[in-house]
């Protein structure tokens, strides 16, 4: 059907995100190849297709620097340099000098040189020094890095997903994550918002597939009256600010996600039902287990 | 078949990759983001609404 539709010129048909869809990727792909040799595939997937004539490419995280190396070879590296550049673009004026190489390559080793993970890292320099960065992931981490270690080789690059996603969710986003940690299972955009309380009200979408929340802040202040704040919670692998824009070099015109009001994130469908298997999201709900425990915890010995 | 973690970058470079083959002029980029797409039936629409509105827009017409 495809090929059929699109005879006539050469095609590349990107495939995002397959990891769900192995089987039902496989069979297209082969399909498709079959019926014409105008098509050329490019997939992205935590695992390999398996179709005879895959090539593979695994995308490595970003080079780091020996933490002995003087600062010229530590700002060289390739993690160090997006985060670098990422950090002055969110905070203009942002120079990071040798004082702060340690600071910088802790951040970006934290975060095992993951690209997105390094750029919202970066992000979060705009409104903390990178000294309280650096601290605020090694916390985090520090009770995270057990559920990685833990989880079988099969859950450990999402646990690692998770880990480094929560690790970087501002405190409001924190505990929005960990309210909905209460749900045994899948929730919906309104059992979301039932336990999100205070003033905070989710928009939208992929909550099952634990990608991304965008929530909006209600909060009031004294002069200005009632003000929105948006924001959105990595929960997942998607990132939707550089995703948007990329999204916006290829003009796809598949249908997106529309959040009420016509705000926030537009990088995807919106879906009823979760992007995870059933194995996958149980290994989701063991981390928003813990990270509920640890929160308990945590509230228990504030004085 | 780029692979790889979650936050390691495959989806930008696939992006990468088709925005520079596209902008060659010789081959059209087609894109179809399965985040959210969870069961066959939505798999299939989903390749069916990508192809259909690439048709719309003519990326495949004859120069």
């Amino acid at each position: 059907m495809i090929a059929g539709a699109m005879s006539g010129r050469e095609t590349m048909i990107v495939l995002d995100n397959c990891e769900h869809l192995l089987d039902e990727c496989a069979a297209f792909v082969q399909a498709v190849l079959a019926a014409s040799t105008a098509m050329r595939l490019l997939a992205t997937s935590r695992e390999p297709l398996g179709v005879p004539g895959e090539v593979v490419y695994s995308v490595r995280p970003l080079q780091l620097a020996a933490g002995d190396e003087g600062w010229d070879r530590i700002a060289r590296c390739e993690a160090v340099r997006l985060f670098t550049s990422r950090a002055s673009a969110a905070r203009p004026g942002f120079v990071a000098t040798a004082d702060d190489a340690q600071l910088v390559l802790a951040i970006c080793r934290r975060v095992d040189g993951l690209p997105l993970a390094i750029e919202l890292a970066a992000a979060r320099a705009a409104s903390m020094s990178l000294h309280d960065l650096a601290a605020s992931l090694d916390d985090r981490f520090r009770l995270l890095d057990s559920a990685v270690r833990t989880a079988d080789a099969r859950h450990r690059s999402l646990a690692t997903t998770m880990a480094w996603s929560y690790a970087l969710l501002t405190n409001a986003e924190r505990a929005l994550f960990v309210r909905v940690g209460v749900f045994p299972a899948a929730f919906d955009l309104r059992g979301a918002n039932a336990v999100a309380g205070g003033d905070e009200h989710i928009e939208s979408h992929n909550l099952r597939g634990g990608t991304a929340l965008v929530v909006r802040s209600n909060r009031r202040s004294a002069n200005r009256g009632w003000t929105s704040n948006w924001s959105v919670a990595f929960l997942g692998s998607a990132g939707c600010s550089w995703r948007r824009s990329a999204l916006g070099a290829l003009r796809p015109r598949s249908r997106r996600c529309r959040p009420a009001g016509g705000h926030g994130c537009r990088c995807s469908r919106p879906a009823p039902y979760s992007t995870l298997g059933r194995a996958d999201f149980k290994a989701t709900q063991a981390l928003a287990k813990e990270q509920l425990t640890l929160a308990r915890a945590a509230q228990k010995n504030q004085p | 078949m780029l692979t790889g973690t979650g936050g390691s970058g495959k989806t930008r470079l696939a992006l990468e990759a088709a925005a520079q083959i596209a902008a060659s002029g010789q081959t059209d980029a087609l894109l179809v983001d399965l985040t959210s797409v969870t069961t066959s039936s939505l798999f299939e629409d989903t390749l069916a609404d990508a192809v259909g509105s690439a048709r719309s827009r003519g990326v495949h017409s004859p120069q």
